[in-house]
């Protein structure tokens, strides 16, 4: 009896499926959109991104190793202009719509000022070769200091250059015997933090120097034990935040003369960087913080757009509510000061086809 | 599961129609017990491309009322079924379960053939599954990927020859159907973002043979 009711059932459904092989499924028809634009594939495969800043609301403009590239509206559209970034080397500083890029060429070091986020560049002469160069630090004003350091006959010499825009030429500033230069930030012309260590001082601290003068004489205000390799950023005339890449963050109140520790969170500090008055922003290797008190205390954010983890290797906030975070892959957005993300850029499978 | 389902919601129709002709055996109203089947074809290139035509069956219990019997009010249950021939074993299948009230009335007949044009009202249960049948074992279903419902409005015209009758109708249905979570969260996975619901038009064109008799 069963045999004979299997037979009728595949019967009456033979029937039934009689002239009825589609094309496709239901599902095919069912909407669905990209997240991204996939034309941004030239952006990152076999290229990567390297520099990009927030102009406005949603105006992106930036470089890539292969190019130059803009967008008005997150990258629903996009300019991209085949220019080649020389080479890999070198260290890059930008603020204030200025890009700086010193690359060593030959004897000396070439250096390149970009006006338009690196569209268009013109070169100048740096430094000899001999001299490492460490940080290019652009200030509000369009001046930049070259930080770097040489060795000559077992004496670790700190080498401070300062470029003025007009010329481009770079004009020996500050040099300092038996130091080992770590990071140096500006605020104006006038005033200005340097982070040093003596040659033959312990690789886990830091002096920090300061200056009035535009960087011809420092004075030593304080020093900082347990930090290996530091970074500084500037929150305002009194305020300055020195972190390493492990996480051990020290915030000044006086411009540098004391610091307290304050824990921005778990994991690596990738760079900090002030959004507004109070507004402090921590790219952390896994996610961001956000501080509201000037970098006292710390909240890492819900940092997810799409169920992927907000991570890049650099940040730019163009004011408290809207920042980019990017890193050689991919770029994030927000529009609310970290509460939510968009996304840019990022090498799903349909963009890397 | 699926089957039994079906089965369920057929069953409680098949109820509905027993108790309509017990209650009108009671009250003496003329009734009639209708089906008929037949076939479907969507309005919709798009949808058509993937389902080419479909089978409707339906049942109900047809009430002779006003003006001497001319109008009818049927409660009805039905089932349409579309298939989809993937491959060899896979058969993409849409099944709607249709539950509703259908009037219609006797204007003219020229000869034998009574003319009845008839208005429908169902909600439907809209689902779409996978059928695998490797031919050794009994069929196994999968889980829906689509599943809706919706209120579908039918107009057409029925030409009856005694006890049988031939029937056309357009219908107008447009359930919001909702995507399986596993298939929006591996859509997320991959870079497209999938909406939870979508409307899908699914009007059709349907010719069916049918019975109407007086128990």
């Amino acid at each position: 009896m069963m045999h004979v009711c299997k037979k009728i059932k595949v019967v009456l459904v033979s029937l039934l499926l009689l002239g009825c092989d589609g094309e496709g499924t239901l599902l095919d028809l069912y909407p669905f959109e990209p997240i991204v634009n996939a034309e941004t594939r030239v952006l990152i495969q076999d290229n990567q991104l390297i520099y990009a800043r927030l102009h406005g609301r949603l105006h992106i403009d930036g470089t890539t190793e292969k190019g130059w590239f803009s967008t008005p509206d997150n990258f629903q559209s996009f300019d991209f202009e085949d220019r080649p970034w020389p080479i890999a080397q070198g260290v890059l500083g930008f603020a204030d719509g200025l890009l700086v890029h010193a690359i060593p060429n030959g004897a000396t070091w070439l250096l390149r000022f970009s006006e338009d986020d690196g569209k268009t560049w013109e070169t100048s002469e740096g430094p000899g070769a001999a001299v490492s160069l460490m940080q290019v630090a652009v200030t509000a004003n369009q001046t930049v200091w070259l930080l770097g350091a040489q060795e000559i006959g077992g004496n670790s010499r700190l080498l401070l250059y300062r470029i003025d825009l007009p010329d481009k030429r770079a004009e020996l500033w500050y040099t300092k015997d038996n130091t080992t230069p770590l990071a140096i930030g500006f605020l104006g012309r006038e005033n200005g933090w340097l982070l040093y260590r003596g040659q033959y001082e312990a690789a886990e601290g830091v002096r920090i120097g300061t200056t009035v003068d535009g960087g011809r004489e420092w004075t030593e205000r304080s020093a900082i034990s347990r930090v290996t390799s530091p970074s500084l950023t500037l929150v305002d005339a009194n305020r300055l935040l020195v972190y390493d890449r492990a996480g051990r963050t020290f915030l000044s109140s006086d411009g540098g003369t004391s610091f307290e520790e304050v824990a921005i969170g778990t994991g690596e500090i990738i760079s900090c960087q002030s959004a507004g008055e109070n507004v402090v922003y921590a790219l952390l290797d896994q996610g961001v913080a956000k501080s509201s008190d000037g970098g006292k205390s710390w909240s890492p954010l819900e940092a997810g757009a799409h169920g992927v983890r907000i991570t890049g290797t650099a940040m730019d906030f163009y004011n408290e509510q809207r920042g980019i975070v990017y890193g050689p892959d991919r770029l994030f957005f927000t529009v609310d000061g970290g509460k939510s993300w968009r996304m840019g850029v990022y090498p799903y499978d349909y963009v890397l086809e | 599961m699926i089957v039994r389902r079906l089965g369920k919601k057929t069953g409680w129709i098949g109820i509905l129609l027993l108790a309509s002709l017990r209650l009108n055996a009671q009250q003496e109203v003329p009734v009639y017990l209708e089906g008929e089947f037949g076939v479907d074809r969507f309005g919709e290139a798009s949808i058509r491309s993937v389902f080419p035509a479909g089978a409707v069956i339906r049942l109900g219990a047809a009430f002779a009322l006003a003006d001497q019997g001319r109008l009818r009010l049927r409660p009805q249950g039905g089932v349409k079924y579309f298939g989809n021939k993937i491959d060899e074993e896979i058969t993409e299948q849409l099944l709607v379960i249709k539950a509703g009230v259908q009037a219609s009335y006797d204007v003219f007949f020229i000869g034998q053939a009574t003319f009845f044009p008839y208005l429908g009202v169902d909600y439907n249960w809209v689902s779409n599954f996978d059928m695998e049948d490797y031919g050794e074992e009994d069929a196994t279903y999968s889980e829906n990927y689509l599943r809706g419902s919706g209120m579908s409005q039918e107009i057409g015209l029925r030409v009856q020859i005694r006890e049988w009758y031939v029937k056309a109708g357009y219908e107008l249905f447009r359930p919001r159907l909702r995507a399986k979570r596993s298939i929006i969260e591996d859509d997320l996975a991959g870079g497209y973002l999938t909406p939870s619901s979508h409307a899908f038009r699914f009007n059709t064109l349907n010719i069916s043979i049918g019975f109407s008799i007086q128990p």
